[in-house]
């Protein structure tokens, strides 16, 4: 099981140190099930028509006219969380004889629908943009010493790639917030590059420049807090 | 079971939306997920939290899934990623709550041991420990993950991933000293 010989140490903390209960296996499903749905439903609309799925619960019958309002009401929760976890799934298109995806809407109602799909990315955009803040005032304070932890480096990272999946997702968001994502991406790079120690001399001290130039000439911190809510980020996808 | 079987099946269904496939995914992995999620967190309700977010974003990225790994790797690097952005979470708000309030620690449900001081010093040394090695120290000497499966979790070298260990074995045993011919 492990590469290492284990000693005493091991043993104390295996047995002390947050030995975990019983898993509370239902209660987490029942949570989990509320934010699949959607989900779900979007997937077996999208997918193949011939495939047997089980949905989580009996679809609800809709009255005449409310199925439409009702979709889209889904479609916009849904591309909240979808983007909130970096998903693009419905960036793709429609599927010849499939139910509507969000691309072909968007087609079909150029205008009001745009519009909120947009918000609705937006939100979940402001929503990662919230969680990127703290940490890059911890860049701001390192580039300032002149150099990147490598902790900060490693969380750098993190967000970085939830960022290029954000980006990456083709799903519709306004300008403003595509600039501030794409230069966020730049200086989480170089703040990644720089921790990681993997250039140095003449190259590291260029990163760092580009890194500062980043932070301070395209004020991606302060146009950061600019956009998002005083309140702070919630539960990641909630 | 065979841990593979059916679950390359499982996978394709639920990718097209079968809810029951998945419930089976989340039945085989739940307590592997919530046992890691306690671990490193050491509070149901946030190892609640985390292991529900862990599955939710497994699902959103199913698609992303190829099978180069272990469908249970790639769902605890899921569950990893997601428990350390929450105890970060945790600190920040602990940090700017300080000052205002006497915060306890992130655990305030941890069960009842025969010597709690001797669990208090343990949590105490394990939390700490600088996040990269705790993570390290966790997966791999209470959770039983090897350095090739911590690599492909935290995404670094199977040498970091020693040298992590060693680092927060060499600290731990220093800072648990006085208990060491009990447990020797």
């Amino acid at each position: 099981m492990t590469d290492d010989a284990r000693d005493w140490v091991t043993d104390m903390v295996r047995e002390h140190y947050n030995a975990p209960p019983a898993t509370p296996r239902e209660e987490i499903w029942a949570r989990l099930e509320e934010r699949l749905e959607p989900l779900m439903e979007e997937g077996r609309r999208s997918g193949d028509g011939d495939a047997e799925v089980t949905p989580l619960r009996p679809r609800p019958t809709r009255a005449p006219g409310t199925r439409a309002r009702v979709g889209w009401m889904a479609l916009a929760a849904t591309a909240v969380l979808a983007a909130g976890v970096g998903i693009g799934r419905w960036s793709r298109g429609a599927v010849p004889g499939a139910g509507p995806s969000l691309a072909g809407l968007v087609e079909e109602r150029p205008t009001v629908e745009r519009t909120r799909v947009v918000k609705a990315n937006r939100a979940a955009a402001v929503e990662h943009l919230s969680r990127t803040e703290p940490l890059l005032t911890l860049v701001k304070s390192d580039v300032a010493r002149g150099t990147v932890d490598a902790e900060v480096g490693e969380w750098a990272g993190e967000l970085l790639g939830q960022t290029r999946f954000l980006l990456d997702s083709g799903l519709p968001m306004d300008p403003e917030v595509v600039s501030l994502l794409e230069d966020l991406e730049l200086v989480l790079f170089q703040a990644t590059l720089v921790a990681s120690g993997q250039v140095d001399g003449q190259r590291a001290r260029q990163e760092m420049e580009l890194l500062q130039e980043g932070l301070l000439d395209r004020n991606v911190l302060p146009r950061i807090q600019a956009v998002i809510p005083t309140a702070g980020p919630g539960f990641a996808g909630s | 079971m065979e841990p593979g079987l059916n679950e390359a099946e499982w996978i394709e269904q639920a990718r097209a939306g079968d809810a029951r496939a998945f419930r089976r995914l989340y039945d085989r992995h739940v307590d592997r997920v919530y046992g890691l999620a306690y671990r490193m967190v050491g509070d149901d309700d946030l190892a609640r939290d985390i292991t529900q977010e862990a599955f939710f974003r497994a699902y959103t990225r199913l698609e992303q899934f190829r099978g180069d790994a272990a469908f249970s790797t790639w769902l605890h690097t899921v569950t990893t990623s997601v428990a350390l952005n929450e105890l970060r979470k945790v600190k920040r708000h602990r940090d700017r709550e300080r000052d205002l309030d006497t915060v306890g620690p992130v655990t305030a449900s941890v069960p009842p041991s025969s010597d709690p001081h001797l669990r208090d010093r343990v949590k105490a040394a394990v939390e700490s420990l600088p996040e990269i090695y705790r993570t390290v120290f966790v997966l791999h000497d209470v959770e039983g993950y090897n350095h090739g499966e911590i690599a492909q979790v935290l995404d670094v070298a199977e040498g970091t991933s020693k040298a992590r260990l060693s680092r927060a074995r060499a600290r731990l045993r220093d800072a648990l000293s006085d208990f060491a011919p009990e447990f020797a």
